[in-house]
């Protein structure tokens, strides 16, 4: 990895308030502001699933990862539209996505006005009566200015603890 | 006791709702299908150099299929023969041998036990290598799809898929084969492994209503189908069902199903260059069928959708659990670009993110969960659509119930169901007239 370069103390407050922000927009189920406000056109919203290998095959060829989410703009928009939509039944009731964010570290990033964001995320998701899902996974996350200056999610990588999803799916914003 | 004959009513073609609850039930399901039937563990595509291995589940067992120094493929229980630990705890990769991390017993690529730490100081002679192997299961592949089999007496893979076949090579042998594309993702369903399985082989219907919101923002020809605005023209369809349980739904010309725009169009361009190469290949019929939408099951748990591109395995883990193992398929000649472009689609529709598969567990999971209650679990399943309607035919040898909205699968599929249940062996199976499924399920 390339030396990490530190950020000051209020950049990292600003980034540290939109992540929470973000997360308070995902949890209000409020996707249109989240996407409009704070999300990059030029997005890549990805979540990975490792297959586990043993540490010393080289020899192996086949891929060890696959996508759970692999988004640019117009389909993480598509997302958020069906989530809009009044025949989506499954979040009729409402479900609520809860997230938990810490360990966070912020660094420049490769160029003037990005910045890498490492953080932890601890998902608790309610939904329907009996169902309560917990997903454990980390963030490697670009933020850039737009031209107005705000902070926007260029890139992020969520890469998903369990190999095997106890939480039956993925399907809510990481 | 159980009454299985009572379990499902072939000519009202309806189920009772204790298949999706019952331990009992479940206990002989393991023994009189999951120990009998084939059952998906790999493919070609996943282990194509000698050495390398891929874990697979059949029913509750774990097995590892291992491709041979001499390019064949031998399948065994994940087990070490010692004291029952598991041999292989990575789920691929290339191997010389398969080491038992409890005492260091060791296994060649072919089963052999070749190593035992300390034999002679402290075996001194008692222990026989010779028959303390990995314990070996029946591997056969169609058409590089390699399914496991850990009863003798069953038919080969070949015949076990029957007129099935017909079908399976519309997209396995059309334009040079099919690969699955790996690794899977892994998922908890906490439902019955057959509400996926009967949902995927015959279940049209739900299209339109349970992805009413995925449709509507999707593109691609499945979407017109949204919050049921329309329905489907006759002859847009049918539903097929095989002796042995295997079945599917065929959407015609639906192909590119819900990749819109330019990736709709390069499906759509592919399909149209191929379909007359694939209708002399394989005749007038088949070469319609060519660039359709399948929904699918090979019974009893291994489920695909062609077009959405998804291939699944629904591994039980007691009644009210499954482990869903979810693959994408392609046509091994499509170019780059479209097979990514599928690829992706089958993981924004069907993957551990997948837009549908959303809206399609939360409907497997309380059709399985609301049989905790008495009342609610003596009820009747109904899957009567288009009863009466079914004929055998002819060129393939399966029924086909002439709609490409109906349920005629279903009915097949649990007439295959209760037939396994009650059988109690192949012999039992496959002693009889060949066309006697077909009586059966008729009525006639």
């Amino acid at each position: 990895m390339d030396a990490l370069k530190s950020v000051t103390h209020d950049i990292y407050h600003e980034i540290e308030q939109t992540i929470y922000r973000e997360a308070r927009l995902i949890c209000e189920e409020n996707l249109r502001e989240w996407i409009d406000t704070l999300i990059d056109k030029d997005i890549l919203y990805q979540a990975v699933n490792r297959q586990l290998r043993f540490r010393k095959d080289n020899r192996y060829t086949g891929k060890d990862s696959t996508y759970s989410l692999n988004e640019n703009y117009y389909y993480l928009e598509m997302r958020v539209k069906q989530s809009e939509s009044p025949m989506q039944w499954t979040a009729d009731p409402r479900e609520i996505v809860r997230h938990f964010i810490n360990n966070m570290e912020v660094y420049e990033g490769e160029k003037p006005g990005e910045y890498r964001v490492f953080t932890n995320c601890l998902v608790v998701r309610n939904r329907r009566i009996y169902e309560e899902m917990t997903y454990s996974y980390s963030r490697k996350d670009i933020w850039r200015r737009d031209a107005n200056g705000q902070l926007r999610l260029l890139h992020r990588l969520c890469d998903i603890d369990e190999r095997f999803v106890t939480g039956k799916n993925l399907n809510f914003m990481l | 006791m159980i009454d299985v004959a009572s379990l499902v009513d072939v000519k009202n073609g309806t189920q009772a709702k204790s298949i999706f609850w019952d331990e009992q039930i479940y206990q002989l399901e393991l023994e009189r299908i999951f120990d009998r039937c084939w059952l998906f563990i790999t493919h070609d595509s996943l282990i194509p150099n000698p050495g390398d291995f891929t874990t697979a589940i059949m029913g509750e067992d774990e097995v590892i299929v291992v491709r041979q120094m001499n390019g064949g493929v031998k399948a065994f229980l994940n087990v070490c023969a010692h004291r029952g630990t598991r041999v292989c705890s990575a789920e691929a990769g290339n191997t010389r041998a398969f080491v038992c991390t409890y005492h260091g017993w060791a296994y060649g690529l072919d089963g052999t036990l070749q190593g035992v730490p300390f034999e002679n100081e402290f075996y001194k002679g008692v222990l026989d290598k010779s028959t303390h192997g990995l314990t070996e299961i029946r591997a056969e592949n169609y058409m590089g799809f390699w399914y496991g089999n850990f009863d003798q007496q069953a038919p080969s893979l070949y015949d076990y898929l029957g007129e099935f076949r017909f079908y399976l090579d519309v997209w396995m042998d059309s334009t040079g084969g099919a690969e699955l594309v790996g690794p899977p993702s892994r998922s908890l369903l906490k439902c019955n492994w057959k509400t996926p399985a009967e949902n995927f082989v015959g279940d049209a219907y739900h299209v339109g209503w349970t992805h009413a919101a995925s449709l509507s923002v999707l593109g691609g020809e499945l979407s017109a189908m949204s919050g049921n605005k329309m329905v489907p023209p006759a002859g847009a369809g049918v539903q097929i069902t095989t002796r042995f349980g295997h079945g599917l739904g065929i959407l015609t010309d639906a192909g590119p199903a819900l990749l819109g725009g330019k990736a709709g169009d390069m499906a759509r361009k592919w399909y149209g260059e191929n379909r007359k190469k694939v209708t002399e290949k394989m005749g007038k019929t088949r070469g319609g069928y060519y660039g359709s939408h399948f929904n699918s099951t090979v019974f009893p748990n291994n489920s695909y959708l062609w077009g959405t591109n998804t291939f699944k395995v629904w591994a039980p883990r007691g009644p009210h659990h499954i482990e869903v193992f979810t693959w994408g398929i392609v046509e091994k000649n499509m170019p780059d670009e479209l097979k990514e472009a599928i690829l992706d689609m089958a993981t924004r529709t069907f993957g551990t993110a997948g837009m549908l598969e959303g809206d399609d567990a939360d409907n497997m999971e309380s059709m399985t969960h609301l049989n905790r209650g008495r009342q609610i679990r003596k009820g009747r399943l109904n899957a009567q659509m288009g009863l009466g309607g079914d004929k055998v035919d002819q060129e393939s040898g399966a029924i086909i119930g002439p709609s490409s909205v109906g349920e005629t699968s279903y009915r097949g599929y649990y007439r295959a169901y209760r037939e396994y249940l009650m059988a109690k062996d192949w012999d039992e199976l496959l002693n009889k007239d060949p066309d006697a499924w077909k009586r059966e399920f008729l009525g006639r």
